[in-house]
C-alpha cells in the first residue's frame, strides 16, 4: 500500500520537475510577466511560462541573460570560422560582436551557435538564437511570414559564382552542359543553379551536401565538375583546398546575393535595435568615426556624429538601448570599413576589393538612413 | 457476535489497490496529456507570433508549389515540378536503398550466420571477424569510410577504370551496360507477365505433384523453364512484328538535342500530354551537307543529346530497334551517358547499410541455429541426411521461429538508418524534406510528413513480418 502511495508521490514529483524544467529556460523578463497581447490568438487564458519571450522583447531577454546568442557559420574563413581553440572570427562574427557591444556593452558576451544552411531559419524561429549572421541571402520568401525572418540591412553584396578546374577547359557557364555540380543544400545557390541552367537550356546533375566543407571536399576529390556558392564563399573556400592553383572562378555572376543578418519576425523592438546597430557601423564609416579616433570624435561638433555617439538626441533610448550604444560597438569592434578590412581586406589571404560594398559616396551600395 | 467486533472489512477507498491502480493511471494519463498540450500550445503561440498573416495555422499548400531545386538521382525530376513531387522522389529513393539493403543484408547475414557455426575453422573465424568489426563501429563512421575512403579514391572520370565490357568505374560512380526494353519491346511486357504467371503456376503444380509422391523440392526449376519458354516465344513474336508508329516524328533543338515522339494528333509539335515519346530508338543525325554528324539512340524519356558535334544537325533518321538492346555507357561531355549508373552516394549508403545490418543479422541467425536442439542434428544425421540437407530441411525451418522477430527489428533499423543519407548527400526522403523545410519554412509539417512516412514503412514491414512469423511458427494443437 505504501509502495503505491510512494509511486503516486514520485509520479507527481516527476511531473512537477518536468514542468519546472520546461519553464526554467525561458528567462522571464525582469518586470513583465505575460501580458495579454500575445494571447490574442490563443483561446486559453493561462499562458504557460515558456512563451514568456513573446511577452517582452528579446531585447529584455538578452539583457537579463547577459549574453547574446548568435547563429553563425563555422566553415567559411573570413566570414564565419572557428579555429582549433574554438574561437570564432570573421566578418559575420564581428557583427555579432557589435550587436553584443551595443546591447550589453560587452563585445565578448556572445555565445556562438553553428547554424547549418538547412537549420538556420528554424533556429531563429524557435528562439534558439537571438540573431543570425550567417552569409544569408535576403529573399522575398525568407522575409515573408512563411519562413518568418526579419532581415537586417545588407552587410555584403555578393553574387553567385562557379569554381571549375583550369584543366577542364570550361570558360563560362555555357560550356557546362551535362556537368555535375556540387552545391550546399538549403541555400539560394541551390535554386539559382537550377534557374540559370534551365534558362540556358543546359542539363546538370546537382550533388547536394549538408555543409560547405563536405561540398567543397567532394568537388576537390573530383566528384563534381563545378562547385558553386557565393563568390565570396568561393574565394574563402579556395584557401582550404588541396591545391588552389588548379582551380579558377568563372567570370559569370549567376545571381544577386545580398547577404544580411536576420532576426525573428514577431519582435519589432529587437529588430529595430539590431538594425540600427548595423546601420550605425556603416554610418560611422561614412562619418569617419573609427575605433582609433572615437575619443576625439566624442568631442566633435558635427551634429550627425553627436547623435551617432549618443552625445545628444537620446537615440539609444528610443531603441531601448543605452545612449552610448554605438560608442561601445565602435570602440570594441570598429566601424564597417574596419570590420571589412580586418576580415576580408588587403592584409588578409582573401584580399577582396570593396567593389559594390563601398560606401555610396564612393560609388558603392552602402547607404544608411539618417541617424535622427 | 464475533463478527460484530471486526472492523469494516472494506478498506477506505484510498487504501483499495484497485482504486489506487486506476488513480495512478489517471494521474499518468493526465501528465501525458498536459505535457502534450503544453508542447502544442507552445508551438502554436510561437508560430502565431512569427506568422502574422495566417496566425500560425499549419498550411499544406506548399506541397503544390514549384520546388525550384534539382535532385541528383531517382525518378526523373525537373526543378519546375512541385515540392510534393520532390518529396515523392525522396520516398522512392529511400525505398530503393532500403529494399535493396534489406535483401542484401539478409543474404549476407544468413551466410555469415551459418559460417559462424560452421565446422570449417577458417570460415568460422572470418565470419567472426566480420561480425565483430562491423557490429562494433558506428554506422556513420562506416558510411563515411565507404564514401570518402573507398569510393572517392577511385579514378577520376577522365581516366575511368574500364571493367571489361561491363562498364566503367570512377569516383563519380559506376556506369554499367544494361539491357533495356526499347519502344518495340513494350509489347513484350505482356509476354513477360504471362511468363511469370506460367512460372508460378507450373512451380506450384510441380511442387504439389512432388509432395504427393513424397519427394522434397520446390518445383522452382520447372517453373523457371516454363516461364522462360513463354517469354522466349514472346520475344520471337514481338521481334518479328517490331515497327515504330507511322506518325513518328522528331523535334530538333540547337542542332544537337531533341525528342523523338509519336505525333498522335499530327500537328508536328511535341505535346507531352498527348504525344508519346519513343525510348531507345537508334537515330542518325545529318548536317546541312547531308553528311552524318552523329549516331546514337534516344534515352528512356525519348530525348537525345549530343555534345561537341562537328557541325549542327539539320535533320535525322531513325530505324526500328529490336525489343531489347544492350545500352552501353559512352563518354559524352563531362559524364557518361547510356547504360545504368550507380552514384557513389547510393553505393556508399547501400554498402554501409547492408554490411552493418548484415553483421547483426548474422548473430541473429547464429542464435536461431543454436536454439535448435542438438538432437535434431543427430537424428537427422542418423537418418543419413547430409549437412546441407539437414540445415536446409531440418534446422533452418525451426530456427526461423527464433530468427524472425529480431530480424524484423533489424529490417526496421535498416530503413530508418537510411536517413543517414544526408551525410553523403544521397537524396532520400529525409534529405529532400530538409531542403523543402528550409525553403518553405514549413518545419512542423515537414517533420510530421517525415515521421508519418517512416511510421508507414515500419508498420507495413512489421505487418508483413508478423504475417510471415505466424506462417513459420510452430503449429500447436
Amino acid at each position: 500500500m505504501n509502495k503505491r502511495l510512494t509511486m503516486v508521490a514520485i509520479s507527481l514529483l516527476i511531473i512537477a520537475v518536468v514542468y519546472s524544467a520546461c519553464a526554467a529556460p525561458a528567462p522571464a523578463p525582469a518586470a513583465a510577466p505575460a501580458p495579454a497581447e500575445s494571447a490574442a490568438t490563443e483561446p486559453a487564458a493561462e499562458q504557460p511560462a515558456a512563451p514568456a519571450e513573446q511577452a517582452g522583447s528579446l531585447i529584455d531577454t538578452v539583457k537579463a541573460r547577459g549574453k547574446l546568442i548568435c547563429g553563425v557559420n563555422n566553415q567559411i574563413p573570413g566570414f564565419g570560422n572557428v579555429d582549433a581553440n574554438g574561437n570564432y572570427s570573421g566578418f559575420d562574427v564581428d557583427f555579432c560582436r557589435a550587436v553584443a557591444a551595443g546591447v550589453l556593452g560587452d563585445a565578448s558576451a556572445v555565445e556562438y551557435r553553428y547554424a547549418s544552411g538547412n537549420d538556420r531559419f528554424t533556429l531563429v524561429k524557435s528562439g534558439e538564437v537571438d540573431v543570425l549572421f550567417r552569409n544569408t541571402t535576403w529573399t522575398l520568401t525568407r522575409d515573408s511570414a512563411e519562413v518568418g525572418m526579419e532581415f537586417m540591412p545588407v552587410t555584403f553584396y555578393d553574387g553567385q559564382g562557379m569554381m571549375v578546374r583550369k584543366s577542364s577547359g570550361i570558360a563560362s557557364i555555357a560550356d557546362m552542359d551535362g556537368a555535375t555540380i556540387c552545391v550546399q543544400s538549403g541555400t539560394t545557390t541551390e535554386l539559382n543553379l537550377a534557374d540559370v541552367f534551365r534558362a540556358q537550356e543546359l542539363e546538370f546533375t546537382p550533388v547536394v551536401f549538408e555543409d560547405n566543407d563536405k561540398t567543397l571536399a567532394a568537388y576537390d576529390e573530383g566528384r563534381c565538375d563545378g562547385f558553386t556558392t557565393d563568390k565570396s564563399g568561393l574565394v574563402s573556400s579556395m584557401t582550404k583546398m588541396a591545391d588552389p592553383s588548379e582551380h579558377m572562378i568563372l567570370e559569370d555572376t549567376m545571381s544577386k546575393e545580398p547577404l544580411a543578418g536576420a532576426v525573428f519576425q514577431g519582435d519589432p523592438a529587437w529588430a529595430d535595435a539590431v538594425r540600427w546597430i548595423v546601420n550605425g557601423l556603416i554610418e560611422a564609416e561614412e562619418s569617419g568615426v573609427t575605433s582609433q579616433n572615437i575619443n576625439e570624435m566624442l568631442a566633435s561638433e558635427n551634429p550627425t556624429i553627436k547623435r551617432l555617439l549618443g552625445v545628444e538626441g537620446e537615440m539609444g533610448a528610443k531603441l531601448g538601448l543605452a545612449n552610448d550604444f554605438m560608442v561601445q560597438a565602435l570602440t570594441q569592434v570598429g566601424n564597417y570599413g574596419e570590420i571589412y578590412d580586418r576580415n576580408l581586406g588587403p592584409d588578409t589571404p582573401f584580399n577582396l576589393p570593396r567593389g559594390v560594398n563601398a560606401l555610396w559616396s564612393q560609388g558603392g551600395l552602402l547607404y544608411t538612413p539618417p541617424f535622427r | 457476535m464475533a463478527r460484530a467486533t471486526f472492523p469494516d472489512p472494506k478498506p477506505p477507498f484510498y487504501r483499495d489497490t484497485r482504486t489506487i491502480a486506476v488513480l495512478v493511471q489517471l494521474v499518468f494519463l493526465g501528465g501525458v496529456l498536459l505535457t502534450g498540450w503544453f508542447l502544442y500550445n507552445n508551438m502554436t503561440t510561437r508560430l502565431a507570433a512569427a506568422n502574422t498573416t495566417t496566425g500560425g495555422a499549419l498550411s499544406w499548400n506548399f506541397l503544390s508549389q514549384t520546388a525550384g531545386f534539382g535532385i541528383s538521382e531517382g525518378p526523373a525530376f525537373q526543378p519546375e515540378e512541385s515540392y510534393g513531387r520532390a518529396y515523392w522522389v525522396g520516398v522512392v529513393n529511400t525505398l530503393r536503398v532500403g529494399l535493396t539493403g534489406v535483401l542484401l543484408a539478409t543474404v549476407v547475414g544468413l551466410l555469415a550466420g551459418i559460417a559462424r557455426v560452421s565446422n570449417n575453422w577458417l570460415l568460422r573465424q572470418l565470419a567472426g571477424v566480420y561480425v565483430d568489426l562491423f557490429r562494433s563501429t558506428p554506422l556513420l563512421v562506416q558510411l563515411l569510410f565507404w564514401y570518402v575512403g573507398v569510393i572517392a579514391a577511385l579514378p577520376n572520370i577522365q581516366d575511368a577504370a574500364e571493367l571489361g565490357n561491363l562498364g566503367y568505374l570512377t569516383n563519380r560512380g559506376m556506369y554499367l551496360s544494361w539491357p533495356q526494353l526499347t519502344e518495340t519491346g513494350l509489347n513484350w511486357n505482356g509476354w513477360l507477365l504471362g511468363g511469370g504467371i506460367a512460372a508460378v503456376a507450373v512451380a506450384w503444380l510441380q511442387r504439389r505433384r512432388m509432395r504427393r509422391s513424397g519427394r522434397l523440392g520446390s518445383g522452382l526449376l520447372a517453373g523457371i523453364v516454363a516461364g522462360g519458354i513463354v517469354a522466349g516465344a514472346g520475344y520471337v513474336v514481338v521481334a518479328a512484328n517490331a515497327t515504330l508508329p507511322a506518325t513518328t516524328t522528331y523535334e530538333l533543338r540547337r542542332g544537337d538535342r531533341g525528342t523523338l515522339f509519336e505525333d498522335r494528333n499530327g500537328n508536328g509539335t511535341l505535346e507531352p500530354a498527348i504525344d508519346r515519346t519513343l525510348a531507345h530508338v537508334p537515330i542518325t543525325l545529318y548536317g546541312a551537307q547531308d553528311e552524318v554528324v552523329a549516331q546514337g539512340a534516344t534515352e528512356q524519356d525519348g530525348t537525345f543529346r549530343f555534345t561537341d558535334l562537328p557541325a549542327e544537325a539539320v535533320r535525322l533518321t531513325w530505324s526500328t530497334p529490336p525489343p531489347l538492346v544492350l545500352s552501353e555507357p559512352q563518354r559524352q561531355g563531362f559524364n557518361f551517358r547510356g547504360g545504368v549508373s550507380l552514384t557513389p552516394e547510393f553505393v556508399a549508403l547501400l554498402l554501409a547499410l547492408f554490411v552493418y545490418t548484415g553483421a547483426f543479422i548474422a548473430e541473429i541467425v547464429r542464435a536461431g541455429i543454436s536454439a535448435v536442439g542438438k538432437g535434431q542434428w543427430e537424428a537427422s544425421r542418423a537418418l543419413g541426411l547430409s549437412t546441407g540437407t539437414t540445415l536446409q530441411m531440418i534446422v533452418l525451418p525451426q530456427a526461423l521461429r527464433v530468427i524472425i522477430p529480431p530480424l524484423t527489428s533489424q529490417y526496421l533499423n535498416l530503413v530508418k538508418n537510411s536517413s543517414l543519407a544526408i551525410a553523403v548527400g544521397y537524396p532520400d526522403l529525409f534529405n529532400v524534406s530538409r531542403t523543402i523545410v528550409n525553403q518553405t519554412g514549413a518545419e512542423v509539417q515537414g517533420i510530421v510528413l517525415v515521421m508519418a512516412t517512416y511510421l508507414t514503412f515500419s508498420l507495413v514491414t512489421s505487418l508483413f513480418m508478423n504475417w510471415y512469423n505466424q506462417r513459420v511458427a510452430l503449429v500447436e494443437r
